[in-house]
């Protein structure tokens, strides 16, 4: 809330202690004072009615509402991010799918057969898989796993398939 | 000036390794447990030492010893020895049933050779610089193929005349050629073309050397790559 609505709703709890004085209720009675009520009538219900007074407590009402829904928002999206977090991910991106993943490409790629790619062996020095092979089999994980693969990675820095998996899984 | 050797993978297995490789090499042969490794293994070796044997005459194959240690003191360069003297650099390099090398006893030449197939899209997302993929792009899907296969060839021909290998961005090492030349050597029967390439926005320059082979109904693409200006350590 503002300065100014402050102010504002601090006005109107001013008014409302006025009319409920004990004091005023006496006062009212005087005729003087209802006459000049009387008189004011117009004005003071036009004031109340159009006036700040009213159209401060729509606002105030706007406000709650505008302040009550980003508060609930979050709360919805984080219990979506809460529940979708261990699901999704899980089901994507641990290590047993990455690695057939990584052993899909490397199989399609080389032309070995999947259970000769032991995720043990060196793919340079014991597969003899060579660089314009190793660089297509990067080119696709970067494609498929872009978002977790630095431009700087290159697939001689890790040598095995565990290697590589490791590398996918390390965030 | 260098030399250069082409040999067949498979005529690897009629020949007697005991007068092609040295005991080191022997050795390695036999602890690399895949078939397929091991054949181009071997096809290396002597297409290095053919390519050597063009340049020094009077010397037995097992003799010379091609080294490479590419963590160590020649850091993916190898070198060839003949007892315990380093005559020269070699570079190998092996692709479906062929395998090359080139020997210079003063520079160090890269080379590469691939043969020509259709490869993931994602290889020519990741690894060409947009400069490349103007020109590349305007190749139809058939001659596509083979100018991706051929800017790969210079690009790894560059890394390997540096040393370095491509344990780097490939997009480290741009390709210069203009697309008429390129159209002209990918549609017609030209043997070979003469382009430029950089690396890293001009701090090291070469000169590169493509040579179309056709062997067993394959097109391959072999290039070398010399080192004509590098200002590696230098800023520019």
């Amino acid at each position: 809330m503002n300065k100014l609505s402050s102010s504002r709703s601090f006005e109107v709890a001013m008014l409302a202690t006025f009319l409920n004085n004990e004091k005023f209720n006496e006062f009212i009675k005087n005729k003087e004072f209802q006459e000049y009520l009387a008189a004011q009538k117009d004005l003071v219900s036009n004031l109340l009615i159009t006036g700040f007074v009213l159209n401060d407590e729509a606002k105030e009402v706007e406000e709650i509402k505008e302040s009550k829904k980003p508060v609930i928002k979050p709360i919805d999206l984080t219990n979506e991010l809460i529940v979708a977090k261990p699901s999704e991910p899980k089901q994507l991106f641990d290590t047993e799918s990455i690695m057939a993943t990584v052993t899909d490409i490397c199989s399609e790629i080389t032309g070995y057969p999947k259970e000769m790619l032991d995720p043990k062996l060196d793919l340079e020095a014991d597969l003899g898989i060579d660089t314009v092979k190793q660089m297509e089999i990067l080119s696709i994980l970067k494609d498929k796993y872009n978002h977790m693969i630095e431009d700087s990675f290159v697939l001689s820095s890790t040598p095995t398939i565990n290697d590589v998996t490791k590398y996918l899984l390390r965030a | 000036m260098h030399q250069l050797s082409i040999v067949s993978i498979n005529q690897v297995n009629k020949v007697n390794l005991n007068h092609f490789l040295s005991v080191r090499e022997m050795d390695s042969y036999l602890k690399t447990s895949i078939e397929k490794k091991q054949k181009s293994f071997v096809a290396g070796r002597i297409a290095g030492k053919l390519a050597c044997l063009k340049a020094i005459k009077n010397v037995n194959l097992m003799d010379l010893e091609i080294v490479n240690d590419s963590e160590g003191e020649f850091k993916g360069r190898p070198q060839l020895f003949y007892k315990q003297n380093v005559l020269g650099n070699i570079s190998i390099t092996h692709s479906k049933d062929l395998a090359s090398a080139t020997f210079d006893t003063e520079e160090n030449i890269g080379i590469d050779l691939e043969f020509v197939c259709k490869r993931d899209i994602a290889f020519y997302k990741f690894n060409f610089t947009s400069k490349e993929k103007d020109i590349i792009g305007k190749f139809n899907s058939n001659d596509f193929d083979k100018v991706v296969t051929l800017y790969w060839t210079a690009k790894e021909a560059m890394s390997k005349a540096m040393g370095i290998g491509l344990r780097v961005d490939a997009r480290s090492f741009e390709v210069n050629i203009s697309f008429d030349l390129l159209k002209d050597y990918v549609e017609s029967d030209r043997e070979q073309i003469i382009f430029e390439g950089e690396y890293s926005n001009d701090v090291g320059a070469f000169q590169i050397s493509s040579r179309r082979v056709v062997y067993n109904n394959s097109l391959y693409y072999l290039t070398t790559a010399i080192i004509i200006n590098n200002e590696i350590g230098r800023k520019p």
